[in-house]
């Protein structure tokens, strides 16, 4: 053991001493009995003192004559504690102060730590901001309460995705979500979708909707790569660390049950016209579903029934399309402990109904927790969640495919009666045949909700097992092991009958994902003087992610509704498997100086599979420094009552996805054809293979990422008005990127090291409590982002790339000394013009049809925003709470397809205007042939105005500023005064109402949410709408009872 | 208490039981292979190909040369010069390049890094696929990349003219038909064209190669005489069972993408969506041509059945379907194991009776232009429209020798006969319409441009990803090769 010890004493800790104690030992913890780390002792009259190490374990040499010292602990009552002759031992415990300043917050490696001691920002949400409203996915409810982090749902599907953003977009890759970790493992959040997104796809949902809100203590949110050199890479982009709730001291059980209840109905539907009916060019046409037809006018016409009748409009008819969703959320959860032992165990049911008929999701989630301490130094703690979770008819988004359920119902024309197509089947015959379908090619919508669902299936593990032993006060070692497993079966069908599948099929998408991931560390902590203490951990982390997937298309169907693969003429069977380990080692040490000066420095090394394998190793340092300025200048004056100023520098190094290094060949097992018509292979008993579509690249290197940032934090008037401000700087360089390339060159992408970006910004958290009296209390939390990201340079003699393209000729461009430019084709301008701004430039329209006509391929504008703002309130009255949240998103730009083909179909409510008189585009000009401009003054119909104005392939007019504010949250709870629960079985009741995503108070863009995306979360393919599922408005009550 | 020490510690060696670098040598595809035999890329090539061109271009573009009216929408306006629609075309310049070519492109990069002379016939069949796809995208969009295209290093390939790349391709078509060997290895089990049959490959070379010189005849003939008149004298297609073409089979996961739209949409019979266009019905009526009752079906009017009657036409771009009685497509000619033809018979032989007529090539212009017609019809032998020998000679005979004919009319009995020969082939078709002008086709109403289309704008991505894309023409702007 000695030698043992020696040994890592040399190793890790270089040079630092085990001081012999002589004098007097002591611990020091708070009211619950918890060791309050870094508690500083004085000895009065001397500079002698020390602070608590990781157990609150002090010792101190004093002097004979000392009569008392000082115990001091941020947050906590500074307390003077008599020096007794003869007393060594001293066990203290200290009163919490008026303001809690001690926030310990879980940082890389499930290492706790003082928020003090940190140098650099870090957002701690607890367990009752997310628990409280309770969001089918746990990202939602970090909405506008952390600066720094921008959160976005991507649609309102059920399950569906939503992207978390911090500190915006350091890899251009797409690859840009922080990393999960609960309990000390990181767990996936990957979104792997079912088809293609641009084609007809399905928003499963990022995999952290796992978490049950129910179950989390507190969030962490470590917004750089300061915050997470620990972790390596995959933090690059900020880690969101998830602690658990615990059982608690005490060998009572405290049972606890949560119950809510909550309705969704569309947030924003389109405004529609209600004058004109179907058909094109003033005519009724019961074959075109575009609302360019005569007049409503009660006029006798042929209905879809083939009944003749007089027609009318319904404009209700797509709002009644939509049913009312419910979710049904109950938690029962019992925990409790010892001081050896603690045990928690959580179950809860949520069951949702979508506002789509027949869809639903149930989710069942199993949590337990326990953790023991043993005699001989040694203390083990497990936590295992099982989520089961399956849902039915999810919708499609994107183009092509029958299913994309949005575009029709959007599309009804404006006099199509809904009862009409309610009656979707006809089973008599023992085959479902599709009745009233709204045209030859455009499916019943009740047939697409109803008969071709989208189900999944998701099975998931994932948990955690430690083990820590502490041979010396001062060391312990910790092993720790964390398994994620998910199996995410998913199925989807077309019925026999579906128009665009008349023959049927099936798909059947098998997906597992596994994860493992060990480390070991081992760590250290004493003092090195009377007023230096120093902690120091070495770790080892391995990590292997596995992924594999098999899908069997199974086409023309034979017997209907039969989902056998032999019941079906072709089967389409591909499989994908990649694989990808990961070492690392590192080291981490903290400085603190009489706990107001700390200074940490990191380093790791990581060696991954996915680099060539003669560069495959990487090392990234990091530094951080925190000074409290008001302990240190002993500033005490009623008015700034802490003030503490922090920096930090990081590097963190990037590899990149598995098999992306050789150039393979690939086997075939489909061609495409357009409509559905792909043929298979085996084609005529011939194989096919096919060789890649990216260059691969030629001596890759690693990405790196370096992250600068300096800020404070600030309170005044013991801690009723509280400022977090940090300026950060991230420049990353190196990036791995598969490029879009002309097709032309035969190839899609190159994959290659490109260039280098930034991301200049600052974030602001401001803690207000303007009013705080004994009964009543108010609360303001203001957060703030601006963040600047700007392409500082690109591969040599590249002055542009593309980073995202292939959707209706939209681009995303990158240009040295600009942010991230939305690109599209616009309309042809004056080209006196063209030194202005592209919105100041006139429009030309053709001197010979009146319309405007193809222009040039122009930057509409930067993709990302200028800042966004969350503002969250909280009241307290005696038992009643009130809480809202607002949001604020200002700039950036957002394509809607949607608006683009309500347009175009003559169904926007903007349509309907000058369709009976002569429609002039009175916004243009014409260009005489002696280069002279005059206003137009042609007159076309508005079907040719709008469909040339809304066309497909010129998006100018389908982009929006995507600026919005939305009342993002209220929730009311009343907490029922113990005095009255005496004779009842509880211990607290509080009953609540809620309502999310209420409101939109403030937007640029018509018809729909400007809160939406095609991409999910996986990608940042940000700014682009494309036949979304409209989000939802929920209100709901809350009941929770502890026993 | 040292035992539990030693916990982590074992655990952290039990997972080290071999070094770091074996354990993270793991980053080789297992499911993609690093070479594969040329047998195993043709497929993919042709199949990928073809299936753009029945799905986008067949089912979708017949209304520009109107062989038919579109029901809607999806099958595409495309004659009236949409914009909407025609972005569209992007999967198929993204097939022709980023499938089509980049594989012929590696099959011949892998076939020329062999031992020279050992892979010459796979050279020779790549190049002939190669320059079949080239005249299809120039066809399209008129300059398109070709030097610089899928040559690896290009990053942003430059655009080169139409005629440069009608030029370059019939030139490498000189070099592939010469590399044609007894004794080198060929693509065969791969080859879903002819199964390795390097004599068809020949005569399919050869007859694109004239096509093309005849292209550029169009403006300029001089430069191209000489090479048209070698190569009217052989070997060429001269029947319809030499055809080069992709076989789709009637067999589920092999049919034929056009046919598999009405599959899919509507089981499989075309419920008046591609119904019949004026001007071409009108003039293989007027010819009281056999092919009328292959290329469409009898209404299905009660009152008229059996009677010959095909019943009501649309007028360019206006679409009626006459309450289902309007004469359509029919059922043959878009049938399950329809092919999709690249070279063949009919065309080149009525192309070298045209030359001969024109004095480019010496030979017999009438055994030439009946050879042509005897391969179009013979097209559809095997099928329940198939015609019988002595109709076609029949119907030969009733269109009267060439020779009876003046200069002018000659010229123009030959090119009514492509433009029927090429019903509904549409990649030919509608160039050959540009070419020839034949029959006069009026702009169909509701165009947003004043002539029938010509081109179709560069697919956005393109435009956006490479700098030197032109700026786009008007869609009705006639190609280089035209008059």
């Amino acid at each position: 053991m000695d030698r043992f010890r020696l040994l890592l004493v040399v190793l890790l800790l270089g040079g630092l001493t085990a001081l012999q104690a002589q004098g007097i030992t002591g611990t020091i913890s708070d009211g619950d009995g918890v060791p309050l780390i870094g508690a500083s002792i004085l000895v009065d009259g001397t500079t002698s003192g020390t602070v608590t190490d990781i157990d609150g374990n002090f010792t101190l040499e004093v002097p004979a004559n000392t009569e008392t010292m000082t115990i001091s602990y941020t947050g906590f009552e500074t307390m003077s504690v008599p020096v007794i002759v003869g007393q060594k031992v001293y066990d203290i415990t200290m009163l919490e102060g008026s303001t809690s300043l001690d926030e310990v917050v879980v940082t890389a490696q499930g290492i706790e730590r003082q928020k003090r001691e940190l140098g650099y920002s870090v957002a701690t949400i607890s367990g009752d901001e997310v628990g409280t409203v309770r969001e089918t996915n746990v990202v939602n409810s970090l909405q506008g309460k952390v600066s720094g982090v921008q959160i976005s749902q991507q649609s309102g599907n059920l399950g569906g995705s939503t992207k978390i953003l911090i500190r915006g977009v350091n890899s251009l890759s797409g690859n840009n979500n922080p990393l999960w970790v609960v309990d000390g493992v990181p767990i996936f959040d990957n979104n792997v979708t079912t088809g293609s997104q641009i084609t007809g796809g399905f928003d499963t949902g990022n995999r952290a909707q796992d978490i049950n809100p129910d179950d989390i203590e507190s969030i962490s949110v470590l917004k750089g790569a300061n915050a997470a050199a620990l972790y390596g890479s995959r933090a690059a982009n900020g880690a969101i660390i998830v602690t658990t709730k615990k059982g608690g001291k005490g060998n009572r059980a405290n049972i606890t049950f949560n119950s809510t209840y909550r309705a969704d109905t569309p947030l924003r539907l389109p405004d529609f016209q209600n004058e004109y009916a179907q058909g094109t060019n003033g005519r009724y046409d019961l074959d075109n579903l575009n609302g360019w037809g005569p007049r409503i006018e009660g006029q006798q016409v042929e209905n879809l029934g083939g009944e003749t009748v007089a027609l009318q409009a319904y404009p209700d008819n797509v709002k009644d399309f939509y049913e009312t969703g419910s979710t049904l959320i109950n938690n029962l959860a019992i925990g409790g402990g010892s001081e050896k032992s603690n045990y928690r165990f959580s179950a809860t049911a949520l069951n949702q109904e979508g506002i789509f008929p027949g869809s639903e999701l149930d989710r069942i989630t199993l949590g337990l927790n326990a953790g023991q301490k043993f005699d001989q130094k040694i203390s083990s703690s497990f936590g295992i969640n099982l989520v089961r979770t399956t849902s039915g008819g999810r919708v499609a988004q994107g183009g092509n495919d029958p299913n994309v359920l949005v575009p029709i119902i959007n599309g009804f024309p404006r006099n199509l009666d809904l009862n009409q197509i309610r009656n979707y089947i006809d089973e008599s015959s023992g085959v479902g045949e599709q009745l009233n379908s709204l045209s030859e090619t455009t499916n019943n919508p009740y047939w697409v909700a109803l008969e071709n669902q989208f189900n999944t299936e998701v099975d998931r593990v994932f948990g955690n097992f430690a083990l820590t032993y502490e041979p010396l006060f001062w060391l312990s070692f910790t092993g720790r092991l964390g398994v994620d497993f998910i199996a995410d079966n998913r199925f989807r069908s077309n019925r026999k009958g579906t128009l665009g599948r008349v023959q049927g099929d099936f798909t059947d998408d098998r997906i597992e994902q596994r994860q493992l991931d060990y480390n070991f560390l081992a760590t250290a902590g004493n003092n090195l003087t009377d007023d230096i203490f120093v902690k120091a951990i070495v770790g080892f982390n391995y990590n292997t992610r596995v992924f594999e997937r098999l899908q069997n298309q199974a086409v023309n169907l034979t017997v209907d509704q039969l989902f056998s693969t032999g019941n079906a003429e072709v089967n389409n069977v591909s499989n994908s498997f990649s694989e990808r380990r990961l070492f690392g080692v590192y080291g981490d040490i903290t400085f603190t100086f009489r706990d107001y000066l700390s200074l940490n420095l990191t380093g790791r090394n990581d060696f991954s599979s996915t680099l060539p394998l003669d560069n495959n190793s990487y090392f990234y340092p990091s530094a951080g420094l925190s000074f409290i300025f008001t302990d240190a200048l002993k500033i005490d004056d009623g008015i700034l009552s802490f003030g503490k100023i922090r920096t930090s520098y990081a590097e963190v190094g990037g590899d990149t996805n598995p098999y992306q290094l050789a150039f393979n060949y690939f086997p075939q097992t489909t061609a495409f054809g357009q409509f559905g018509t792909g043929t298979s292979f085996p084609f005529d008993g011939r194989l096919a293979f096919s060789g890649p579509g990216t260059i691969p690249p030629e001596a890759l290197r690693p990405e790196s990422v370096q992250s600068f940032e300096i800020g404070t934090e600030l309170q005044f008037f013991n801690g009723r008005f509280g400022l977090d401000f940090t300026y950060y700087n991230v420049t990353t360089e190196d990036q791995i990127l598969a490029v879009p390339i002309p097709e032309s060159t035969g190839f899609s992408f190159q994959r290659l090291n490109v260039g280098e970006t930034s991301n200049k910004g600052f974030e602001i958290t401001l803690n207000l409590t303007p009013i705080k009296t004994e009964a009543f209390t108010y609360n303001s939390l203001i957060t703030f982002t601006r963040n600047r990201f700007v392409v500082e340079a690109l591969s040599p003699g590249t002055d542009r790339l593309v980073i995202n393209s292939g959707f209706n000729s939209l681009q995303i461009v990158a240009e040295p000394g600009e942010s991230f430019g939305l690109y599209a084709n616009t309309f042809q301008r004056v080209e006196a013009d063209s030194s202005l701004a592209l919105a100041d430039q006139r429009v030309l329209v053709s001197s010979e049809t009146g319309l405007r006509s193809a222009g040039d391929n122009e930057r509409i504008g930067d993709v990302f925003p200028d800042f966004i703002a969350g503002w969250t309130n909280n009241m307290t009255f005696k038992g009643v709470n009130l809480r809202f949240t607002f949001d604020y998103r200002q700039g950036g730009l957002l394509f809607s397809n949607t608006v683009a083909d309500l347009r175009s179909s003559g169904l926007a409510a903007e349509t309907a205007i000058g369709r009976d008189g002569s429609f002039i585009d009175r916004g243009a000009f014409i260009e005489e042939a002696d280069g002279t401009v005059r206003p137009n003054d042609i007159p076309v119909t508005a079907q040719a105005f709008w469909q040339n104005y809304s066309d497909g392939g010129i998006t100018e007019y389908s982009i929006f500023d995507a600026s919005f504010i939305k009342l993002r949250e209220i929730a009311l709870n009343y907490t029922i005064p113990s005095s009255v629960l005496s004779k009842v079985p509880f211990q607290t009741i509080t009953l609540g109402v809620e309502a999310r995503n209420l409101a939109i108070l403030y937007s640029e863009i018509p018809h729909i949410d400007p809160e939406t995306n095609l991409f999910g979360s996986a990608s940042d393919g940000a700014g682009i709408e494309f036949n979304s599922p409209p989000t939802t408005r929920t209100f709901g009550v809350n009941l929770r009872l502890g026993f | 208490m040292k035992k539990y020490l030693h916990l982590p510690l074992v655990a952290v060696l039990f997972l080290f039981g071999t070094s770091c670098d074996d354990q993270l040598d793991i980053n080789e595809n297992p499911l993609a292979a690093t070479q594969v035999d040329a047998n195993l890329l043709f497929p993919e090539i042709l199949v990928n190909f073809s299936n753009i061109r029945e799905s986008e271009l067949d089912a979708r573009i017949g209304t520009i040369p109107q062989y038919y009216e579109p029901a809607f929408g999806v099958i595409g306006d495309y004659a009236l010069g949409l914009r909407s629609n025609t972005f569209l075309m992007g999967n198929v310049w993204s097939n022709i390049y980023t499938n089509v070519l980049k594989n012929s492109g590696l099959l011949e990069r892998t076939a020329l890094e062999a031992e020279p002379g050992t892979r010459n016939n796979i050279i020779a069949q790549a190049k002939i696929i190669n320059g079949l796809a080239y005249w299809q995208a120039t066809m399209l969009w008129e300059d398109v990349p070709y030097t610089e295209a899928v040559d690896f290093v290009t990053q942003l390939p430059k655009f080169d003219s139409q005629e440069s790349i009608l030029r370059n391709i019939a030139a490498d078509l000189a070099t592939a038909v010469s590399l044609i060997d007894e004794g080198s290895a060929k693509i065969e089990s791969g080859d879903l064209v002819y199964d390795g049959d390097m004599d068809l490959w020949r005569r399919a070379g050869n007859s694109l190669r004239m096509k093309i010189l005849m292209y550029i005849a169009n403006k300029d003939e001089g430069s191209v005489s000489g090479d048209i008149a070698a190569l009217a004298a052989g070997p060429l297609l001269e029947t319809a069972d030499q055809n080069a073409q992709l076989s789709y089979l009637d067999a589920p996961g092999n049919y034929n993408p056009y046919w598999n739209i009405l599959n899919n949409f509507a089981n499989g019979v075309n419920p008046t969506w591609y119904i019949a266009s004026e001007a071409s019905f009108n003039l293989i009526s007027s010819l009281d041509d056999p092919r009328l009752s292959v290329y469409y079906d009898e209404s299905e009017d009660a009152a008229t059945v059996g009677t010959g009657d095909f019943g009501p036409v649309s007028s360019p771009g206006t679409f009626n379907g006459f309450g289902r009685t309007a004469a359509i497509l029919s059922s043959t000619l878009i049938r399950p194991d329809r092919p999709d033809t690249y070279i063949v018979a009919s065309e080149t032989q009525l192309l070298k009776a045209e030359a001969i007529l024109r004095g480019l090539a010496s030979g017999d212009a009438q055994a030439a232009f009946e050879a042509g017609i005897r391969a179009s019809i013979n097209e559809y032998d095997g099928t329940d429209r198939e015609v019988a020998d002595s109709e076609v000679s029949a119907y030969i005979e009733s269109l009267g020798s060439l020779d009876s004919k003046s200069d002018n009319a000659a010229l123009l009995a030959v090119r009514q006969q492509l433009y029927i020969a090429n019903f509904e082939r549409l990649p030919d078709g509608w160039s050959e319409w540009r070419r020839t002008k034949v029959p006069t086709l009026q702009a169909p109403s509701g165009s947003q441009v004043s002539g029938v289309v010509r081109r179709f704008f560069y697919p956005p991505d393109e435009v956006g990803a490479n700098t030197n894309a032109p700026s786009p023409k008007a869609l009705d702007a006639p190609m280089w090769y035209e008059n």
